[in-house]
């Protein structure tokens, strides 16, 4: 227990500045033990649990413990954000450079930046959604299916992407996220409306047979099959517990 | 000495002879191929177990409580902290005894928070609280957007035990009761003789707070729902008293400062004798809470005084103090879930003929409290919030929009407000247990220098709690109540420590 002279306050703790006005404190004197010691050496100790912990402890209790645990400085660090920073502006770097000097080494900066913008969305969609690996598997699903897309765009659109890459990713998804949560083995409540979703995204494919965007049929087929097999076995076994997410989800 | 023959008798004779070897290995093997075979049963057998089917309750947000998961923050993570001192060291294991069972008794601490598409959500979970030392500081964020977590703690240190609530699931008199609960069960286990007395429990502690149904009522939607007007206990149209609806502040001040190295909540807790506050202020004619508003509001102008010494301005400034007000009083509920309204009591400093000086402060701040707690005043506010939130436009925006909307609405209003607090009146455990506990201590993570008061048995504590590392309101404040002849004792958590944690691979990475 200490004694602050300017703002005459009592300061629990052994603390040398007073916490209000910064100013040293001097010790309050002996005699002036708190309510709280006068109590506890009136009071016969009561039997516990854990004998010895009790002893320890109540031997430390002096009059000028501190309220509070020390805490050290907590800073947060973004470590996987910085590096993954620097990298990128270190690689955007080096190969514009690259570029800019030797324009015939076929380096173009768009796929330069491709690679980032992949590297960028895929890391940032992993970790972000590490804990459903449903919801992981969604993510990731779209975010690959978009960047294949521009992908084609960008190397004299072929539509390899549309004819074979989407529609078979779409089925390893399928494929994938059943894997994976069979054998984490958690409540399927947390899952169901995702496992749906990507099942959804497996018809897309029926657009571009719709469209006639493809000319090989097969890959957009057997993701439509896959996905409206999958969706039809949830509809039928699985309505009520997808009913049930849905209202939770969705209520206004 | 036998266990080690019988290992040499293993060892040495393991294999009988060729054939059992044999046996053994394949034994082995199929050991082996047993258990890869157990998973994919196993995985098949997902999609037919039932328990893994379970469909988990869920329950809407009530009206307060909507706001604080879009604007909690690093540094206002809306927790707030109950602390209770207890005669001796806490024993850990006991006091998980003490929360497992006052846990059974509150459904709603069951329940984690989720993110829906258009808000947020409880769903009901199965999780256990754990007791834990403390090692952090006061009031750490308790909701994480991806996890699974309860939305509160209960901590020990030395003779301490604390419970930290996220605002979102309860408002101090929900969480005081939950409080009151394992207080009384620890001290049971803890203390035995405390059973031997039988006590006629007071009419406070056999109240409905503890059955489920009444826990659970969202009494916002109870009272203020639209179709439900009716129901209103009062069909009077506000009162205006031929004085301004609104007293119409002057530009008004805000407190700004250097913040915390690590955005750790700045706490400095004070005990006092209520005898000496209640006489005080019944010299002065008002109560308690206006009376210690009326010092808060002078400590605060004093502190703008003392940084603008060199500066002559004699402008007009007003200094606005956010006030809770518990709708228990006015709405019979006891509902453990957010009941609450607030209110802004100011006053205008430099205004012409006036002195500014507490008795003046407290005449002012008394007057706005007497209309503030009129219920015909809050009814409308709160039905014109209860009809914002059933407003199909405001329903139907997906949710992270409306969390930066409501962000947004939040910092507008937060221009209008200096500081708050907020009295938690009296709280009292039953008698057989009331002599093992000392002090109540109260606070919460804030945005702004703000403080949380208490009374127990006959002790007050006022808790400030601030993001600023600034103390000199604090030092205002209670300087002006120990000039008065108040003894006051203080302690406080130390913002500038030595050495720096290293980083918990728990945290955020991204």
């Amino acid at each position: 227990m200490k004694f602050c002279n300017s703002c005459k306050v009592k300061i629990k703790g052994s603390r040398p500045i007073c916490p209000l006005c910064k100013q040293p404190v001097v010790d309050l004197a002996e005699t002036e033990l708190t309510k709280y010691d006068l109590l506890k050496e009136d009071l016969p100790k009561a039997e516990t649990a854990n004998a010895d912990f009790s002893k320890n402890d109540i031997a430390k209790n002096d009059s000028s413990f501190d309220p509070f645990p020390v805490v050290p400085l907590y800073f947060k660090q973004y470590t996987l954000l910085t590096v993954l920073t620097v990298i990128s502006v270190i690689v955007y770097g080096i190969m514009l450079l690259i570029y800019l000097n030797f324009p015939e080494s076929g380096l173009l900066p768009r796929y330069i930046f491709f690679a980032l913008l992949s590297l960028w969305l895929l890391v940032s969609a992993i970790v972000r959604k590490r804990r459903n690996v449903a919801k992981s598997i969604l993510y990731q699903l779209n975010i690959i299916s978009l960047l294949l897309l521009l992908l084609d765009k960008i190397s004299n659109w072929s539509g390899w992407s549309i004819t074979y890459a989407i529609p078979l990713l779409a089925c390893v998804a399928l494929f994938a996220i059943m894997i994976a949560i069979g054998f984490i083995q958690k409540e399927f409540g947390d899952y169901v409306l995702y496992l749906g979703a990507v099942a959804i995204v497996g018809l897309i494919p029926l657009l571009f047979i719709i469209f006639a965007w493809v000319d090989v049929l097969w890959p957009s087929i057997l993701s439509i099959s896959l996905s409206s097999l999958m969706l039809t076995l949830l509809i039928i076994f699985r309505y009520r517990l997808i009913v049930h997410e849905l209202k939770k989800r969705l209520h206004l | 000495m036998n266990s080690n023959k019988a290992k040499h008798y293993k060892s040495k004779y393991k294999y009988k002879s060729k054939k059992h070897y044999y046996r053994v290995k394949t034994k082995a093997k199929s050991k082996v191929f047993d258990g890869i075979k157990q998973r994919f049963l196993n995985f098949f057998s997902y999609w037919t177990k039932k328990n893994l089917r379970k469909r988990r309750n869920w329950l809407d947000l009530e009206n307060a409580s909507k706001l604080f998961p879009s604007v909690m923050n690093s540094t206002d993570t809306k927790v707030f902290r109950f602390t209770a001192t207890i005669k001796d060291d806490i024993d850990p294991q006991l006091l998980q005894m003490a929360l497992d069972q006052a846990y059974k008794h509150f459904p709603l601490y069951h329940a984690v928070l989720r993110r829906g598409i258009f808000w947020y959500y409880y769903e009901e979970s199965e999780l256990n609280p754990i007791v834990k030392k403390e090692t952090d500081y006061p009031c750490r964020s308790l909701f994480h957007y991806d996890k699974k977590k309860l939305l509160f703690r209960v901590l020990y240190y030395r003779n301490r035990i604390h419970l930290e609530v996220f605002h979102s699931l309860s408002d101090g008199t929900g969480a005081s009761w939950f409080l009151q609960l394992l207080i009384s069960n620890y001290i049971l286990l803890r203390y035995p003789e405390s059973r031997s007395q039988r006590i006629e429990l007071s009419e406070e502690f056999q109240n409905p707070r503890y059955e489920f149904s009444t826990q659970l009522d969202d009494s916002f939607a109870r009272y203020f729902h639209k179709q439900k007007k009716s129901k209103s206990i009062t069909d009077k149209k506000p009162v205006n008293n031929n004085k301004p609806k609104k007293p119409k502040w002057k530009r008004v001040h805000r407190i700004h400062g250097l913040r915390t190295q690590d955005n750790r909540m700045q706490i400095i807790e004070s005990e006092m004798p209520v005898k000496d506050l209640l006489q005080i202020s019944k010299q002065r004619n008002v109560t308690l809470s206006v009376f210690l508003t009326a010092v808060f509001i002078e400590a605060i102008n004093k502190t703008i005084k003392n940084k603008n010494k060199n500066k002559n301005n004699n402008k007009e400034y007003s200094i606005t103090i956010s006030v809770p007000i518990n709708l228990r009083q006015y709405y019979p509920s006891y509902s453990a879930r957010n009941f609450f309204a607030t209110t802004l009591i100011g006053y205008t400093f430099g205004q012409e003929g006036k002195k500014d000086t507490l008795d003046e402060i407290c005449d002012c701040v008394a007057d706005q409290y007497s209309t503030a707690t009129q219920i015909e005043n809050i009814e409308q506010k709160l039905y014109s919030l209860a009809k914002l939130e059933k407003n199909v436009a405001i329903r139907t925006i997906i949710r992270p929009v409306k969390d930066v909307i409501l962000r947004i609405g939040n910092d507008i209003n937060n221009l209008n407000i200096t500081a708050a607090l907020s009295n938690m009146g009296k709280i009292s455990f039953p008698q057989n247990i009331e002599e093992y506990v000392d002090q109540i201590y109260v606070y919460t993570a804030a945005s702004r220098p703000q403080f949380v008061c208490i009374t127990h048995k006959d002790v007050l504590t006022i808790n400030f709690s601030s993001p600023y590392q600034d103390t000199e309101i604090q030092m205002n404040f209670l300087r002006r109540l120990t000039e008065m002849g108040i003894p006051v004792t203080i302690g406080a958590n130390e913002v500038n420590p030595p050495g720096i944690k290293q980083q918990e691979i728990e945290h955020e990475i991204l």
